[in-house]
C-alpha cells in the first residue's frame, strides 16, 4: 500500500506524450528538476485511488514529472515518434527551441483519452480559474467585513493555518477559506484551493473538533487533486482528436479560458463522490490532524465527525439494527433511494457511515503503530 | 412630468446607501423573472445588506447549488429546528425591532417575507431564513 502512488502506471500514448512535452516546452522547468517515473500500464478509472491510507499528503506527481514519465515510457516502448523525439533533445523542447509536430494519426483512442484523464497536466492557472468561476457563483459566503464575519473568520483562519502548518510538503496552492451562511455542519472544496465551511461549524466552540476534521478533509481533497482530475476528465471528454488534446493542453497554461470553454461549469453539478477518494481524504485528514492535535484531541475530532454524519445512507445489510430501532416509512424510502443509487452507481457514491468509521479506525491504529515503532 | 422626476430622485436619495450599491450588482439577476424583480425592488428599499438580498434571490429562485466536493451528504430541511430558530430570532431585541419596523412599513406579503428572510440572513438566523425562503418559494414558483 505504501508504494501505491509510486506504482501508478499508464499506457503509452503518443498524443499524451506530445501534450506533456509541449507543456514542458511552454513552461520554465529546468531539466534537472524533472524526476520521471516508470509508467507501465493504465488504470481503468480516471479517479482511481491506489492508496487510501494517504502515505503522502500532497499528490506527488508534478506536471513535469508526469509528462517526462510518459515520454520516457513511450520511447522505451518505441510506440511514439513524438516521445522519442522529446527524449532525443529534451533541452531543446524545454527551452522552446524545438516545436512538436501534431501526431500523424489524429484519431483519439479510448486509451489515449483515459490516459489524458489520469495525468496531472492541468496548469495551476487553469485550475484556479475554474475554482474562481465556481466561487463567483457561490452566493452564501459570509462577508469578512460583516459583523458576523469579523466574529467568526479569525477562528476559522486560525484552524486553517494550524492545519496548513502540518502539511510539511511543498505545494503550489494558495488556500482561501470562506464561511458559508448556513447553520449546517458541512464543508466544501473546489479546485484551485477554495475551501468552505458552514458557519454552524465555527460559531459554536463545541463543534470546533469537527471543524478541524472538516477543514483537514477538504484540504486533502485539493492536495490529492481529486477535483483536478475530475476537471481534466470533463475537458478531455469534450475533445475529439489528438490535435485538439494537444491544442488544449499546450495553450491551457497561457489561456485558461480555452480549457474552461471545453468544460461545462454547470450550477448544481456536484462531483459524484468516489468512495475511495472520500476515504483517502478522511485518512489524510487524520494524518494532518495527528501532526497538529494531541492524541486525545484527535480522537475527539474523529469521534465527533463520525457521530455527526447524517444518518440517511443505506448501510450494508449484514449490519444488525440496534434493538428497538424501527425505521419510519420516510426512513425506509430514503434508504431505498440510497440503495438504488448505490446499485446504479457502485463506484460513484459517498462512502457509508460504517465504511468511513472503519477506515478512520484503521488509519488511527496505523498512526499509533507508527508512533510506537519510532 | 417634473413632479414624477422629482419623486424618482427623492426615492433614490432616500434609498439606503447599502441598497444603492447593490443596484448594479443585482439588477441583471433580478430581471430574470417578474417574481425576482418584485423581491429585488422591495428589498432595495430596505436597509438589508446587499449580500443578503443576493442570498434570498438565489435561494428563492435558483435552487441549484454550485459544484464542489462535499464533506458529507446534505441534510434534509428540518422544519422543527427552523421554527425553533425563528422563535429565537424573534426573541433577539435587535432582530425583533427590525422585523417589527418592516411589518409596519411593508404591506405586500411576499415583499415582507423576502425582507424578513434577508434580515434573518444578515443576523445569522439561518434556520429562520430558510423557513421564510421556503414560504417565498411556494408563492413565487
Amino acid at each position: 500500500m505504501q508504494r501505491g502512488l509510486r506504482q501508478r502506471v499508464f499506457e503509452p500514448v503518443c498524443a499524451i506524450v506530445a501534450l506533456g512535452a509541449a507543456l514542458l516546452a511552454n513552461g520554465a522547468y529546468a531539466q534537472s528538476d524533472i524526476r520521471p517515473r516508470e509508467v507501465t500500464k493504465l488504470s481503468l478509472h480516471a479517479s482511481v485511488v491506489l492508496d487510501r491510507n494517504c502515505p503522502q499528503i500532497v499528490q506527488p506527481f508534478t506536471l513535469a514529472d508526469n509528462a517526462a514519465s510518459l515520454a520516457m515510457f513511450s520511447a522505451k516502448e518505441a510506440l511514439s515518434d513524438v516521445g522519442t523525439a522529446f527524449l532525443s533533445d529534451p533541452a531543446g523542447f524545454l527551452s522552446g527551441k524545438r516545436k512538436l509536430a501534431v501526431p500523424s494519426t489524429d484519431k483519439l483512442s479510448a486509451s489515449t483519452r483515459l490516459a489524458a484523464k489520469q495525468l496531472n497536466w492541468l496548469p495551476m492557472t487553469a485550475e484556479v480559474a475554474y475554482g474562481q468561476r465556481q466561487h463567483d457563483e457561490e452566493t452564501d459566503v459570509l462577508e469578512r467585513d460583516s459583523r458576523l464575519g469579523r466574529q467568526h473568520y479569525p477562528n476559522a483562519d486560525r484552524m486553517l493555518q494550524e492545519i496548513l502548518a502540518a502539511v510539511g510538503e511543498p505545494h503550489d496552492y494558495r488556500f482561501q477559506l470562506f464561511i458559508l451562511k448556513s447553520s449546517s455542519r458541512n464543508a466544501v472544496a473546489r479546485p484551485g484551493g477554495f475551501l468552505y465551511v458552514d458557519q454552524g461549524l465555527i460559531d459554536d466552540p463545541n463543534r470546533w473538533p469537527k471543524a478541524y476534521f472538516a477543514i483537514a478533509h477538504e484540504l486533502a481533497h485539493v492536495l490529492q487533486r481529486h477535483e483536478t482530475r475530475e476537471l481534466q476528465s470533463n475537458a478531455i471528454d469534450a475533445v475529439e482528436s489528438k490535435s485538439d488534446v494537444l491544442n488544449l493542453v499546450t495553450n491551457a497554461r497561457v489561456d485558461p479560458n480555452l480549457l474552461l470553454n471545453y468544460v461545462k461549469v454547470q450550477k448544481g453539478r456536484f462531483t459524484k463522490y468516489h468512495v475511495d477518494q472520500e476515504l483517502q481524504a478522511d485518512s489524510c485528514a487524520v494524518r494532518l490532524l495527528s501532526r497538529t492535535l494531541d492524541r486525545q484531541a484527535l480522537t475527539v475530532s474523529v469521534d465527533v465527525f463520525v457521530a455527526d454524519l447524517p444518518q440517511m445512507q443505506a448501510e450494508p445489510a449484514s449490519q444488525p439494527q440496534p434493538p428497538g430501532r424501527r425505521s419510519s416509512l420516510a426512513d425506509a424510502g430514503r434508504a431505498a433511494q440510497s440503495v438504488q443509487e448505490i446499485v446504479d452507481s457502485p463506484v460513484k457514491r459517498h462512502p457509508t457511515n460504517q465504511e468511513r468509521a472503519r477506515n478512520l479506525r484503521e488509519i488511527q491504529a496505523e498512526i499509533r503503530a507508527d508512533a510506537r515503532g519510532r | 412630468m417634473r413632479r414624477l422626476i422629482l419623486c424618482a430622485a427623492f426615492a433614490v436619495a432616500a434609498m439606503p446607501a447599502m441598497a444603492q450599491r447593490c443596484q448594479g450588482l443585482l439588477e441583471a439577476k433580478a430581471t430574470a423573472s417578474s417574481a425576482a424583480q418584485a423581491i429585488y425592488t422591495a428589498l432595495l428599499q430596505t436597509d438589508v445588506a446587499c449580500g443578503s438580498i443576493n442570498v434570498i434571490l438565489d435561494r428563492t429562485l435558483n435552487r441549484k447549488r454550485t459544484g464542489g466536493r462535499r464533506l458529507e451528504s446534505d441534510r434534509p430541511f428540518d422544519e422543527a429546528q427552523a421554527q425553533s430558530n425563528l422563535d429565537a430570532a424573534l426573541r433577539d431585541p435587535a432582530v425583533k425591532a427590525r422585523i417589527e419596523q418592516g411589518r409596519k412599513a411593508i404591506t405586500d406579503e411576499t415583499a415582507l417575507l423576502a425582507f424578513e428572510a434577508a434580515v434573518f440572513d444578515e443576523e445569522g438566523f439561518y434556520g429562520a431564513r430558510d423557513l421564510r425562503v421556503q414560504q417565498l418559494q411556494q408563492r413565487v414558483n
